[in-house]
């Protein structure tokens, strides 16, 4: 969306260019039309005074030219002759004198005395004396002009007459001098003036009317009559129009001689330098508008393309706040994702716990009852390993729902991973609510499952902390949720307790154990340890005793008596002594290809000792290693051998028969006696580290050492002596005739890397013992 | 009738030589004036014919002057009156001062080169000229155009004009053309016509010789629109006043070769000096309507 604002004072913005740039086109024309009016005005002014001049110049000239005649008139009377006759004197005179051509004499009444030339008036017309006696006889005037007489082609007239008076001498009565002026004169006198192509010089009578016109090249003759001056003024100017059109006129009359001078020039020459420079001024100012006009047409265009530009710019913002949203809200669905389980769709552990904790704050705050279920599914595992992972996970999705459904209003469900699931009941509910909860829960989940063509049975076991009474926190609820659930499951399917702080924890972690006791095969969490057995009589290393060790990668090393006992419980233990079987025959192929020649003994259970192909388990082992059945050693329990006694038996005569050395392990710690061991298809007995234990103190107090001991040899079986962790114990034991001894005495179990540096210290120690 | 003129005008003449003879008989001139028409500038005329009056003056022992004039009427007059002994008019001009004053007398004119314009031979054309470079090509082109004449007593810058030619097109000048601007001097009209002033002009062929040999035009400059029928060449005549003596001393010195002669016709672009009498130009009478 496009800022209001800005749009408004952009367009305030273009309103303003628009407007200076009317503003300058108004400026320029305006200066154009008034400009072009002070030209045209002042031309004329000025061409129009020029004018005037040139009138009174050759109206001076016309003046100068009277007086020449009233001359001419003076000499005439001093010189002539008795009757009139003008002296030859005065004819050559005459014949020289440019201006005037000819002279006449008449007397006052206009009859002709004397003619220099051929005359061509023979009397005065009565106009003329007229016009002459008007103007007080004393005046040269030029008198009007006659009609010039009907002749086919006209001519123009060539002479200007003047009337002089002629004052009365001896000679001469009064009378009239007609001097005529010789127009070729005047012509000679125009032709350097400058008139133009169309100027005009008119010489008019007392009448207005035309004695002659010219132009610089000569009397123009045509039909064009020019209208005439005002005849109110002696000079000024006025616009005479013609055929040719309008003329600027300028006219100065000479009132005495009757003589009107007249100078014009048509308007259209006049202004034509005018129009030409309103021509080229009209063209320069298109130009100066034209770019006027690009410029803020430019500017306009540049302004909506900054806005375009703005305009993009927003829509890029736009559409980056939109990518924002769409990545935020990515985000948030890959956080929820994060947050929730995939495969049941619930929290999972995380979230759970941070939604958790605020629900929790929530009911405290309102002094309400928080349950935390944990939700463990019984037979679990059989169930996904005898139907598949797929329907296990089908099942664990159908259990998610079936506990959704029942959710109210702020409870939550997670799933922890496996067949875990912690339900968080809120609301208001008393402790009897939530017993009929978890009983219509339990109800829900122990109801058949249809999952492809597979019917499925499982029930709940659920552990159940209720806050505030068990604790304030959720970790800590969650926990005693856990161990409570385990408290459920080991008292039998379908079952539900509330959390009891007198739980053992350790219980708990023996159940945590058991549940990645699988994942720790898959990923060979065990290893194994050594402890060297050494042989009393030459004090000599003849073999080690495998002990198993689980590195856990959260709880770091465990030992066999935590995690022994819930492999047995869980089954886990006949795959867990075939990976020890496993194991050490693996140790044993690398010692043999570094010639190291030892016995490696390893602890059988007595569930593996039940399988029936326990034997070929062990001699496929051995084969596969390439190794001699001798170098391995299976130590067995009584309780083992009498659990399935045929098999068991069976089992180890077959392994004896091929090579290996049977032991009895732990004897004496049982109630196992003699009678049994004649039975057993065994070479050496272990005595139990109890017995060993007791003869710390003196060497009186262990008879049943010693008396086992002797029995043991009488059977033909080799003693060991477990457990060895001081010199007394070594020195009783070889007293007592025993063959060999393990314990802390010689060596803690050690690592297979450890076992070099050991050998060599162990061998010098003896060297320096002997 | 032709006779009847012939004997009339012997007459005639016989009457004013008795006249002129008793007055010739005095020949009391202590000084010579020639006037010339103003067929072109004044001062180069004056120039043209100053060999002439050298000539004069050291033939007939006086001054000689040239008198300026400033139209042809000027000089008629002059001639007529005697205010001037010597003049060099033209044909017509020559018939209209004779008739007012007969004993005016020619006696010699000039026989100018022949030219492009010109014929030669003593004689001359009126010539109506536009310019070579405009868009009049004929007669008809004229109409209703500026036109330039001479001085209106001019031969062939006037008078055959307005008779001969506009016989030929049937009206008068001042209908045909749009209008007419009588210049006052052959050269006059000429520029106004070469300045483009005037459509056209009509000139003696001689002045555009003139021109063409002063290298003021080329050829191509004038185009030949109408020609006249050949005119006399410009008589020298004697005004009334000029006694026989001198006559006879002129006529001698403007015959007799010499170096001011020679130089005089150089100047006016002639070969000779030829004889005339009135009957030479008598015809011309009918031609410009008299």
């Amino acid at each position: 969306m496009t800022n209001p604002d800005h749009s408004v004072s952009l367009g305030r913005v273009r309103g303003a260019m628009v407007l200076l740039g009317l503003m300058v086109l108004v400026f320029i024309w305006a200066m154009h039309h008034f400009h072009n009016r002070e030209v045209y005005s002042e031309r004329l002014r000025t061409e129009g005074a020029e004018y005037l001049n040139l009138s009174v110049i050759i109206a001076q000239n016309i003046r100068q030219i009277a007086d020449r005649a009233r001359a001419l008139s003076s000499i005439y009377r001093a010189e002539a002759r008795p009757g009139g006759d003008a002296s030859e004197e005065l004819l050559r005179l005459l014949a020289g004198d440019p201006v005037f051509n000819r002279m006449s004499i008449y007397d006052r009444a206009g009859e002709l005395r004397f003619a220099s030339a051929a005359p061509r008036i023979e009397r005065l017309p009565a106009a003329w004396i007229e016009q002459f006696n008007a103007a007080g006889g004393n005046e040269v005037i030029i008198p009007v002009a006659l009609e010039q007489e009907g002749k086919q082609e006209a001519s123009p007239r060539w002479q200007l007459p003047f009337l002089v008076p002629l004052g009365e001498t001896e000679q001469v009565a009064p009378g009239i001098m007609l001097v005529e002026l010789d127009v070729g004169y005047l012509l000679g006198l125009y032709q350097h003036m400058d008139l133009g192509q169309t100027g005009l010089i008119q010489l008019l009578d007392a009448h207005n009317q035309e004695y002659l016109r010219a132009n610089s090249n000569g009397v123009v003759m045509d039909r064009n009559q020019l209208t005439t001056p005002p005849t109110d003024d002696v000079s000024g100017q006025f616009r005479a129009t013609g055929a040719g059109g309008e003329y600027q006129s300028a006219y100065y009359r000479v009132p005495p001689h009757g003589l009107t001078v007249v100078v014009s020039k048509q308007l259209a020459e006049i202004l034509s330098p005018y129009h030409a420079g309103r021509s080229r001024q009209y063209v320069i100012n298109m130009l100066v508008s034209l770019v006027v006009i690009l410029c803020i047409l430019g500017m306009l265009k540049m302004v909506g393309r900054q806005q375009a530009a703005l305009e993009d710019l927003q829509r890029s913002q736009r559409e980056n706040e939109l990518l924002i949203a769409r990545l935020e809200e990515e985000h948030e669905r890959s956080s929820r994702a994060a947050s929730t389980d995939h495969l049941s769709g619930l929290y999972n552990r995380r979230q759970f716990l941070e939604v958790a904790g605020r629900s929790l704050l929530e009911q405290r705050s309102r002094r309400r009852l928080l349950a935390i279920l944990f939700i463990d599914l019984d037979r679990f595992k059989s169930i996904n390993d005898t139907l598949g992972h797929r329907i296990g996970d089908l099942l664990l999705q159908a259990v998610a729902g079936r506990i959704n459904r029942l959710l109210e209003q702020g409870d939550l469900a997670a799933r922890f991973g496996g067949d875990e699931f912690v339900v968080l009941l809120a609301g208001n509910r008393s402790e009897q609510d939530i017993i009929n909860w978890v009983a219509v829960l339990t109800q829900h989940l122990s109801a058949l499952y249809q999952l492809e063509n597979n019917e499925v049975n499982t029930s709940p076991s659920i552990g159940i902390a209720i806050c505030p009474r068990d604790s304030q926190d959720i970790d800590t609820l969650v926990r005693q949720a856990d161990v409570a659930m385990y408290s459920a499951k080991r008292s039998g399917r379908g079952a539900y307790r509330f959390y009891d702080p007198s739980l053992n924890k350790v219980d708990v972690e023996e159940f945590h154990l058991e549940q990645s006791l699988k994942e720790a095969l898959s990923q060979h969490q065990f290893v194994l340890h050594y402890q060297p057995q050494i042989a009393l009589d030459d004090m000599a290393i003849v073999g080690y005793e495998a002990l198993v060790r689980w590195q856990h990668p959260s709880f770091g090393l465990i030992y066999p008596d935590r995690f022994i006992p819930i492999a047995e419980r869980s089954g886990f233990i006949i795959p867990l002594g075939k990976e020890v079987i496993e194991l050490a025959c693996a140790q044993l192929a690398v010692w043999a290809r570094c010639d190291k020649q030892a016995r490696l003994a390893v602890n059988v259970s007595a569930l593996q000792l039940g399988e029936p192909d326990f034997s070929d388990f062990v001699l496929d082992a051995l084969a596969r290693h390439d190794l001699d059945a001798d170098q391995l050693e299976l130590e067995i329990t009584e309780t083992a051998v009498l659990e399935q006694e045929e098999l068991a038996i069976a089992s180890l005569e077959r392994l004896r028969d091929a090579g290996l050395c049977i032991s009895l392990d732990d004897f004496g710690k049982g109630y196992a006696g003699f009678a049994h061991l004649n039975a057993l298809p065994i070479s050496k007995l272990k005595i139990d580290r109890s017995l060993i234990a007791e003869l710390a103190n003196s060497h009186d107090d262990s008879p049943i050492v010693g008396s086992t001991i002797i029995l043991a040899r009488r059977l033909g079986l080799q003693v060991v002596g477990e457990g060895v962790e001081t010199p007394e114990q070594v020195v009783y034991l070889r007293l007592a005739g025993c063959d060999l001894v393990q314990g802390y005495h010689f060596s803690r179990p050690l690592r297979a890397e450890q076992l070099a540096d050991f050998e060599d210290a162990f061998v010098a120690r003896s060297r320096e013992c002997v | 009738m032709r006779l009847t003129g012939w004997v009339v005008g012997l007459l005639a003449a016989l009457l004013w030589s008795e006249v002129l003879a008793t007055e010739a008989v005095e020949c009391r001139h202590d000084s010579l004036r020639i006037s010339l028409i103003p067929v072109k500038n004044m001062g180069r005329l004056t120039e043209d014919y100053r060999p002439l009056a050298d000539l004069l003056s050291t033939g007939l022992r006086m001054p000689v002057r040239i008198l300026h004039a400033s139209s042809y009427q000027g000089v008629m007059d002059a001639v007529i009156s005697g205010g001037t002994d010597v003049a060099r008019l033209g044909p017509a001009s020559y018939l209209q001062a004779w008739k007012s004053n007969p004993a005016i007398e020619p006696f010699a004119s000039l026989a100018p080169e022949p030219g492009y314009f010109s014929t030669g031979g003593s004689y001359y054309s009126s010539l109506l000229l536009a310019r070579g470079d405009g868009a009049r090509r004929s007669i008809e082109d004229l109409r209703g155009q500026l036109v330039a004449l001479n001085d209106p007593a001019s031969t062939s810058g006037a008078l055959i004009p307005r008779h001969e030619f506009a016989a030929l097109v049937g009206e008068p000048l001042v209908n045909y053309f749009s209008g007419l601007i009588y210049a006052g001097s052959h050269d006059r009209a000429l520029d106004a016509l070469l300045k483009g002033r005037v459509e056209a002009a009509f000139v003696s062929s001689e002045r555009a010789d003139e021109y063409l040999a002063q290298g003021l035009i080329t050829e191509n400059s004038l185009r030949v629109l109408w020609r006249s029928e050949p005119i006399h060449y410009d008589p020298l005549v004697f005004s009334g006043v000029v006694c026989e003596e001198l006559k006879q001393r002129i006529r001698q010195l403007m015959t007799t070769p010499s170096p001011e002669l020679s130089e005089f016709l150089r100047n006016q672009r002639a070969e000779r000096v030829v004889p005339v009498t009135h009957d030479t130009y008598h015809s011309l009478l009918r031609r410009i309507g008299e």
